[in-house]
């Protein structure tokens, strides 16, 4: 169908009507553009049987609908991608599983941050503020980080309940490195602790009710410092999925680790 | 001219075809051109793009996706499978009424696939479509919905009643006390058979018929203005099947088996 294909505009009003009947005036507000810059595209549509105008107001029709939420998935993917397709096309997938790789677009409103030079080995500030007013924190941690065990030491301190899933050579660091941290965060009722050992390195992450923050490796299996971030609750609830699936394939510690 | 991603994808037949192409495997220059009838001339520039946004791999000869180009290609099948459905017969889905229709299912429409749009045969106007009449008795078991009684349908199923291993029959109360009232003898034998089970549906959903049998699915819709315009969908896909199944499942509380 031509009217959706070819036009930016035309699919961008398209996708912005699924929020329901909207006004002249709100379109203009929300496209920020002329009135007479959308005319054109709206009366396509309209034409294409895509959508209705309803006493000067527009929605869509059934089949306008149908094809909207078809829109969505396409629409969603090329924006995860655009503007940092050389980040995306450099990460190593193979650690996703397929269904939740076919639906990364629902990784919305995100950024992608690169630390300072200077603050390289420091967790991001906004990452921070975030886990700490967290309600439940889940994280894979295939990348250790000496800072980590402190930090999550304090989380639990706070009461928050957290699952964390460790890969071996993690698991191993920790004990090895911050037997007393590590420790302390097990004594807490609700922390657990999962350890994962497959071959494939799952990316490092952490997802909580407020931030998804996700170190993915490049395909060479290295960590770049580039990290994913995101609020959005369509990226928290991908998380989510993603911890599930890891958390299906790992085991839970026991009590006694020692 | 934005050399962005969403330009690369929307904005050539030639590179969604592509794309389209090389989901099904990898392939190289001659198999390109022969599938898309293009010459090497006019394709260049696109594989060139689509090379550069880094949607597809060259390696010697062969052409293949990238992981992102797979993801793109996926997520773009939706959108392109609803689109062919419709197209296939834009007036008719156009001016159908979907309100039974629950919204997730709505927005899966396209899963009825390869389907076919059965027309009102003027030659056989007081009987149901062969393509439905034809096709009940070679069916194993058959769940239909049923708020509008085709004065034929009470025969057909009480005839098939014998041979069909299960048949589940939702109807509303108009339509049942229709079967019941006024054909009475097939009522009798359906009620009487044990691969039958009668349900009375609790709500009025504004949908004339919709069946799914273990091979084929038949849907009929109610057009925009609320008539039975005898213009139905039938399809032997799986999806379709599926998808039919679904419509059961979301309904499944809001009926109760009539019991002699």
């Amino acid at each position: 169908m031509n009217a959706i294909w070819f036009s930016d505009k035309r699919r961008k009003l398209l996708l912005f009507l699924l929020e329901g009947r909207k006004s002249p005036e709100e379109i203009k507000s929300a496209f920020r553009v002329s009135w007479r810059s959308l005319i054109l595209p709206l009366k396509e549509l309209k034409e294409e049987g895509l959508i209705i105008n309803h006493n000067g107001s527009y929605e869509l029709s059934g089949i306008g609908k149908m094809l909207a939420e078809n829109v969505k998935p396409i629409d969603r993917i090329l924006n995860l991608f655009e503007g940092n397709t050389d980040y995306w096309t450099e990460r190593n997938f193979k650690e996703i599983p397929q269904y939740l790789l076919d639906r990364i677009g629902e990784i919305e409103n995100y950024t992608i941050i690169e630390p300072d030079l200077n603050k390289m080995f420091e967790p991001p500030e906004r990452f921070l503020r975030s886990l700490h007013t967290s309600r439940h924190i889940n994280a894979v941690f295939s990348i250790y980080h000496p800072l980590y065990p402190a930090l999550y030491c304090q989380l639990a301190k706070k009461g928050i309940p957290m699952s964390l899933i460790l890969t071996e050579p993690v698991l191993q660091r920790m004990c090895e490195d911050c037997k007393e941290e590590t420790e302390i965060i097990r004594q807490f009722q609700n922390t657990t602790f999962f350890c994962y050992n497959h071959e494939i390195v799952p990316p490092s992450f952490v997802i909580t009710d407020n931030i998804l923050l996700i170190s993915f490796f490049t395909k060479g299996g290295r960590y770049d410092h580039r990290d994913v971030m995101s609020f959005a609750k369509s990226s928290l609830e991908w998380g989510e999925h993603l911890f599930d699936h890891y958390r299906s394939i790992s085991h839970e510690l026991p009590e006694l680790l020692f | 001219m934005k050399t962005s991603l969403v330009n690369t994808v929307w904005f050539s037949e030639k590179r969604k075809n592509l794309l389209l192409l090389l989901i099904e495997g990898t392939r190289d220059i001659e198999q390109i051109k022969k599938s898309l009838n293009v010459t090497t001339r006019a394709i260049m520039p696109q594989i060139k793009m689509l090379k550069q946004q880094h949607l597809i791999n060259e390696v010697g000869d062969n052409f293949s996706l990238t992981t992102a180009g797979e993801i793109i290609v996926k997520n773009m099948s939706p959108l392109l499978e609803t689109s062919r459905v419709i197209e296939e017969n834009k007036d008719f889905w156009t001016t159908r009424n979907y309100d039974a229709i629950p919204s997730h299912l709505f927005s899966r429409l396209r899963e009825v696939g390869h389907y076919f749009l059965v027309e009102p045969d003027i030659n056989r106007m007081f009987e149901l479509p062969r393509e439905f009449t034809e096709n009940i008795p070679k069916s194993k078991n058959v769940v239909t919905f049923a708020s509008y009684l085709h004065p034929t349908f009470p025969s057909l199923y009480s005839g098939v009643s014998d041979s069909v291993a299960e048949i589940s029959l939702f109807l509303t109360l108009p339509a049942f006390e229709k079967l019941r009232n006024e054909y009475t003898a097939d009522f009798t034998k359906l009620m009487r058979s044990d691969s039958t089970k009668i349900f009375l549906f609790y709500d009025n959903l504004k949908l004339p018929m919709i069946t799914v049998t273990d091979w084929f699915s038949y849907i009929c819709l109610f057009n925009e203005e609320g008539r039975y315009d005898h213009r139905d969908i039938i399809s032997f896909d799986e999806s379709a099947l599926k998808w039919c199944h679904e419509f059961f499942e979301f309904y499944r509380n809001r009926s109760k088996e009539v019991m002699q």
